[in-house]
């Protein structure tokens, strides 16, 4: 068993990673969920779950695909809860601009943003899902098929599909999405 | 069928996708490539994926130039709940029946005391320990004011425990004594139960502490206190110490009003 001291070190080092994780784990949340509160929420939770089972995580295994799956295993939860909520998108213009100095870019780049978040709430959970790991945080489809549990062919034709499906949403004029549900 | 034509109708969606987010082996990539350039219906399915990946790719990406909200740094550092500060003033909120007749001299001086005692915390100790946690100011504070079902939590250097006493009772020499949970924050940090006695000139002393994974710090061999070795151990000690039935909760409440001078 590790000493008093031993444990200590190693539960700063969690502590210290999880803060450097935050902002990745946001903005995965915020894909998912569509919006920064829904998303913190979400985040805050994972966060509440993780550090009460910080046991089950093995040091030196990758933090982030440990917290990515808690995030997987709590959306899938509420899912079969039957509590969940519609993903309820909303942009804050000043925030979702950020980097942008342009005015007409950022009315593009606006429009733009607003178009792909009404998509994504038109797809199934599982396709936001696959979207966001891969597309929306760079995993890497073996990255990916290790957060959701998958083999890595089945990740690639489920992501496949659910860009063709992203394509249609984002191709229809905004408020006039059939759904890819 | 041309050879070329059969390499294009065998370049699935899945391989030009896999093309465009650059996760083929050179050989694949070079093979999708060629049959790309030969075939303007595989470079609209490429478009595809591409115009997808470009859509996502930083949409969502406010969070990451924005700093992070504190009550998501609050999860992964809490604040400490209760501190020897929040204590003080209980003591005087709560206790105000005992400080309402003390002078304005005394008053500062208690102030002042409480500033001392918050100095002297254990976070400030270099050498943090569970031994440091059950026999501190701290730990005694909890023991001596907390009711059963009620916790209150102690730092042990950036550690926060919680403790709950959970039964209090008397034994054979009538001194009180209180099991209590712990639970630290993280949960391997240190969780588990342990029971303490009142000494007859006042004070708690350990006299068992069991730790939920049931192994023990060889350092606590050494501190006077048993450290249990088996499940519901804490348990069985009360059964085995206790004269009589628990304190019941009003019997509690009177004699943690009464500084524990209330023989029942």
């Amino acid at each position: 068993m590790l000493k008093w001291a031993d444990k200590k070190a190693g539960h700063r080092q969690f502590r210290e990673d999880l803060v450097e994780l935050l902002p990745r784990l946001r903005r995965f949340a915020l894909s998912l969920t569509g919006n920064l509160d829904d998303a913190d929420d979400l985040v805050q939770a994972a966060c509440e779950r993780a550090l009460s089972r910080r046991h089950q995580w093995r040091p030196g295994s990758r933090l982030d695909s440990w917290m990515f799956k808690i995030i997987h295993t709590m959306m899938i939860d509420e899912a079969r809860s039957m509590r969940k909520r519609q993903p309820h998108y909303s942009f804050e213009e000043e925030r979702f601009n950020k980097g942008l100095s342009d005015g007409v870019k950022k009315i593009e780049a606006r429009l733009q943003l607003e178009k792909v978040a009404h998509a994504m709430r038109e797809l199934p959970d599982n396709d936001r899902m696959i979207l966001s790991l891969v597309c929306v945080d760079g995993q890497s489809y073996r990255d990916a098929a290790e957060v959701l549990q998958l083999p890595v062919g089945t990740v690639m034709s489920r992501l496949a599909r659910a860009r063709k499906k992203l394509h249609v949403l984002l191709a229809a004029p905004l408020g006039n999405t059939t759904g890819g549900r | 069928m041309t050879e070329q034509e059969k390499i294009e109708k065998s370049v699935t969606d899945e391989m030009i996708m896999a093309y465009v987010d650059g996760e083929l082996a050179f050989e694949e990539q070079e093979m999708v490539r060629a049959a790309l350039t030969a075939d303007p219906e595989l470079c609209r399915r490429e478009a595809l994926f591409r115009e997808t990946a470009t859509a996502l790719d930083g949409a969502f990406d406010a969070p990451i130039h924005e700093e992070v909200p504190e009550r998501l740094l609050n999860v992964v550092y809490p604040p400490e709940s209760k501190s020897l500060l929040s204590w003080f003033q209980q003591c005087i909120a709560g206790g105000s029946s005992l400080l309402q007749p003390v002078p304005a001299g005394a008053f500062a001086l208690i102030i002042l005391t409480g500033i001392v005692l918050l100095l002297n915390r254990p976070i400030l100790s270099p050498q943090p320990g569970v031994q440091t946690l059950l026999s501190g100011r701290a730990f005694d504070h909890i023991l001596e004011t907390v009711s059963s079902g009620s916790s209150a939590a102690v730092t042990l250097g950036d550690d926060v425990v919680r403790i709950t006493p959970v039964l209090t009772f008397q034994d054979g020499e009538r001194r009180f004594c209180r099991q209590f949970e712990l639970a630290g924050v993280d949960v391997d940090s240190l969780n588990g139960q342990g029971l303490a006695c009142r000494s007859m000139q006042g004070g708690w002393e350990l006299v068992l502490v069991e730790e939920q994974s049931a192994q023990q710090d060889a350092s606590s061999q050494q501190q006077g206190y048993e450290l249990a070795g088996g499940e519901d151990a804490v348990d069985r000690k009360v059964e085995a110490l206790r004269s009589g039935h628990p304190l019941t909760p009003a019997q509690e409440r009177l004699c943690i009003g009464q500084g524990w001078d209330c023989g029942t």
